[in-house]
């Protein structure tokens, strides 16, 4: 496998904030959190014996602490549930970053961390594997403010074994005056019109996912068939030059005019619509790819309650506003847009932001990547692998 | 102590002058012998004496011993073979009778919805996929129900009447969709003609099949109970003559334990043992998996049930604009939700369990309040009206039906659990049936002849 890192995140979730999206709104939050906090947590609760939390997550994906003045999510943990917070932000991909997690969980041992945020595909494997505890549910009241969107997976209907942390699209961006015309289909990206000026994604289920709505399939229900012709697809474009490869860099790429239209990422496309506003940001037709990173407490996890009680205290509105006015992804909480207008001006500013809340219509053409057998992943994985560079 | 005596001797006969030779004494020695053994043996089954005494418990007791083998195995193989046909055949079937009841609601209210949204032009794709999954599980799981009910006529006469229906209900369904997609007249009609198709023909087949199910399952709860209460018995009766056996041999010898003897006594005492623990730990395994696990399976499925039926009744009163003619067949429908949700709340026994059931009550309030503003309304739905249950009202249905779902699914778990539970207890049983009183045979048999050995 690659180490490659799978998403710039990094890049796009600090570049979000710089581009003046988010901070104010962190502060505002910070004042109205703490109320919201007590009062769906109900105080302090029976720890279960345990008092710590061993965390794993991608990098700058919570406010960890005091940031602009206002205390972070990780800190309030730390005050408001009194728990032992070991925080690591070592999840650099997909990868060598579920390494981590991998071996413990194969050799059945109790693993390093009690709570870990591995992308869908990964936490699918997680649980389809056994290697993932139940939700303490009795002690994660605030599930029922997890949005039905994302509980139809059908390798964790009802989301029993993991808790999304945060969402983002995988659709297409594209500058106006390069194409010559609106996009609105992903079939676009294949007009000869685009050939080598089309970027598509490095990452497997995205671009195969998208290569598949164009052919009519549901990537939300992939089946070897319907995902391998997505990837023939795509390797028939990548082989005759139809389209580049691009990981970040493709916010470069457009901005530079070398890419005229991209799949690209929500996150990093808003940062370059901050600069660019000429940019659009297409949700085609046919659909487009969500994926989200979940919380997942690996099996034999030696602070399970404590994991439960963070989880709660993430799912509650006020919490999860805050989280997402720093990180600028989209929130699977239900009342986290209604938590963001009461927050301030700011905050009323991003609950517009069509890219962090998408309606109704556009969440209707979301599919998330439904899984398929361990082989045949592999095995797309091995094959879509070999063709980008 | 047996007493050997001496040859006799006949009245006045002289003293028997000793033989000159050696060789003459040997056969002298060799008669004496002989006459002992002739004294002894009119005596050999005497209980009187303790080599008579020994061989008549020995063979007593190994005739228990067979006994014990004859009806422990017998018990032991009936047990298991019950449980473990509860495991691979009823248990399934009781599982998937119960999935296939949702599967045909889940097609329904799927597919009223996908013709409610082709109604107004754009038709529901994740909803056409979730009816064509769930048409597809349908006929999956008749066609494995089939294989699970073995010569059962009357759930294969059902499952077969299923199998004919699913073809004319998918038929109908197709038939609406294309009148739908073609602005026919006859959309509706031949959408509810499916529906009635599945609330009469193919729920009431359904039923059957989990009725037999049931009546297997409570039938095989049953079986090897009597015969393992007997072979439990006979295990008693054969360890009351092992230790009888034993009191006797301690108390007519010096010897403190026969070895055979007391390693036979162990093992019918394990046997004895194990007869009572499997017996218990099936009968309360089996008993958790039914009230813990199936009933609350049951529950479930009725409040699944109830719901996808509230659900296509709403669909239809949409797509014929008849939301306030049907009113009262809406209410109704809500009292059963709310009624099984109440009964399911009734039978959580686990704090996981009560969580999972307090999220489904507010997902429930949930939906209700998303799809109020929707029937209030008198008159046709306008596409403002069903746009808006297609996005707000099924979102919220899907979060109330994916917790049904993982409710289901926790209720298998423990269901299973406790089968196999049933199942592990049972499994080794036949194999401690026949070995340890054929082991028990052995070490009487051994252990008397060890004394008997030691007399000569």
């Amino acid at each position: 496998m690659t180490g490659r890192a799978v998403r710039g995140r990094t890049v796009s979730r600090r570049s979000f904030l710089k581009g003046g999206l988010g901070l104010g709104a962190v502060g505002a939050l910070g004042l109205t959190g703490c109320s919201f906090a007590s009062s769906a947590t109900g105080g302090r609760e029976d720890l279960g014996g345990t008092t710590q939390l061993r965390m794993l997550n991608w990098t700058d994906y919570i406010d960890v602490s005091d940031d602009k003045g206002s205390i972070g999510t990780i800190d309030r943990v730390r005050a408001d549930l009194g728990l032992q917070v070991t925080y690591q932000e070592d999840y650099t991909d997909s990868y060598e970053g579920f390494q981590l997690i991998l071996d413990r969980a194969v050799n059945k041992e109790v693993p390093d961390y009690d709570l870990v945020v591995p992308v869908n595909w990964r936490a699918a494997q997680m649980v389809q594997s056994g290697w993932a505890e139940p939700i303490p549910l009795e002690l994660v009241t605030n599930h029922v403010n997890l949005d039905p969107a994302f509980m139809t997976n059908t390798w964790d209907r009802g989301s029993r074994f993991q808790m999304p942390w945060q969402a983002g699209i995988t659709g297409i961006a594209y500058d106006p005056k390069l194409t010559g015309r609106a996009l609105t289909s992903i079939n676009d990206l294949f007009d000869v019109r685009l050939k080598g000026r089309a970027g598509i994604v490095g990452e497997m289920r995205e671009s195969v996912g998208l290569a598949m709505l164009a052919n009519g399939d549901d990537p939300s229900r992939p089946t070897p068939a319907t995902a391998q012709a997505g990837l023939n697809k795509i390797k028939e474009a990548i082989q005759t030059g139809q389209v580049i490869v691009t990981y970040e860099d493709f916010v470069d790429k457009l901005k530079s005019g070398e890419l005229a239209a991209a799949m690209a990422w929500s996150g990093d496309t808003a940062l370059l619509q901050a600069d660019r506003p000429d940019i659009e940001f297409l949700i085609p037709s046919e659909g487009a790819v969500q994926w989200f990173d979940a919380m997942v407490i690996p099996k034999r996890a030696a602070n399970v309650a404590a994991a439960g009680r963070f989880m709660n205290f993430v799912y509650d509105p006020a919490n999860a506003a805050r989280i997402t006015a720093y990180v600028g992804y989209i929130s699977p909480v239900l009342g986290v847009q209604d938590a963001l207008r009461a927050s301030g001006p700011d905050g009323a500013a991003l609950a517009k932001n069509p890219v962090l809340f998408p309606d109704a219509a556009a969440r209707n053409r979301l599919f998330t990547w439904g899984g398929l057998d361990a082989e045949t992943e592999t095995r797309l994985d091995d094959e879509f692998l070999r063709l980008v560079p | 102590m047996v007493t050997i005596t001496s040859p006799p001797r006949p009245p006045h006969a002289p003293a028997a002058t000793p033989a000159p030779t050696a060789p003459v004494a040997r056969p002298a020695r060799a008669r004496a012998s002989e006459l002992v053994q002739r004294d002894v043996e009119p005596r050999r089954w005497s209980r009187s004496n303790s080599p008579g005494w020994y061989r008549v418990w020995a063979v007593l007791t190994a005739a228990t011993l067979a006994v014990l083998c004859a009806v422990g195995s017998a018990a032991a193989i009936r047990s298991a073979g019950a449980t473990s046909r509860i495991q691979s055949d009823t248990a399934p079937a009781l599982l998937g009778s119960q999935d296939l009841f949702g599967s045909v609601s889940e097609a329904n209210a799927a597919a009223t919805a996908v013709v409610l949204s082709g109604a107004i032009g754009t038709e529901d794709r994740s909803r056409r996929s979730l009816y064509v999954q769930a048409l597809n599980r349908a006929s999956a799981q008749t066609e494995e129900l089939s294989t699970l009910v073995g010569e059962d006529t009357e759930s294969r006469g059902a499952l077969k009447q299923i199998a004919v229906a699913l073809t004319t209900y998918s038929g109908h369904m197709e038939a609406s969709r294309r009148e739908n997609a073609l602005r026919g007249t006859q959309a509706e009609a031949e959408l509810r003609t499916a529906l009635d198709l599945a609330s009469r023909d193919m729920a009431g087949a359904v039923d059957t099949v989990t009725d037999r199910s049931q009546t297997r399952f409570g039938e095989q709860r049953q079986q090897g109970r009597i015969i393992t209460i007997v072979a439990a018995a006979c295990a008693a009766v054969a360890l009351a003559a092992l230790i009888r056996l034993q009191a006797g041999t301690l108390a007519r010898s010096n010897r403190i334990v026969n070895l055979p003897m007391a390693a036979a006594t162990v093992l019918v005492a394990i046997e004895l043992i194990m007869l009572g623990y499997a017996g218990v730990v099936r009968t309360t395994a089996l008993g958790r998996a039914e009230t813990d696990g199936y009933r609350a399976i049951q529950a479930t499925a009725l409040l699944q049930r109830s719901a996808f039926e509230l659900q296509s009744q709403l669909s239809l009163d949409l797509l014929s604009g008849q939301t306030e003619n049907s009113g009262t067949k809406r209410l109704q429908l809500t009292g059963r939700v709310n009624s099984n949700l109440a009964a399911l709340s009734a039978i959580a026994d686990t704090e996981r369990e009560r969580a999972a059931i307090t999220e489904l009550g507010i997902r429930w309030d949930r939906y209700q309040k998303a799809t109020a503003p929707l029937v209030a309304g008198k008159g046709a739905a306008t596409p403002a009206t069903i746009s808006e249950f297609q996005s707000s009202g099924l979102s919220a249905f899907n979060g109330f039906n994916t917790t049904i779902e993982s409710v289901l699914l926790d209720n298998r778990s423990q269901f299973t659990s406790g089968v196999d539970d049933a199942a592990r207890a049972t499994r080794w049983l036949p194999w401690l049936a026949v070995i340890a009183p054929l082991v028990g045979i052995v070490g009487v048999l051994l252990g008397a002849q060890r004394r008997l050995g030691d007399y000569k």
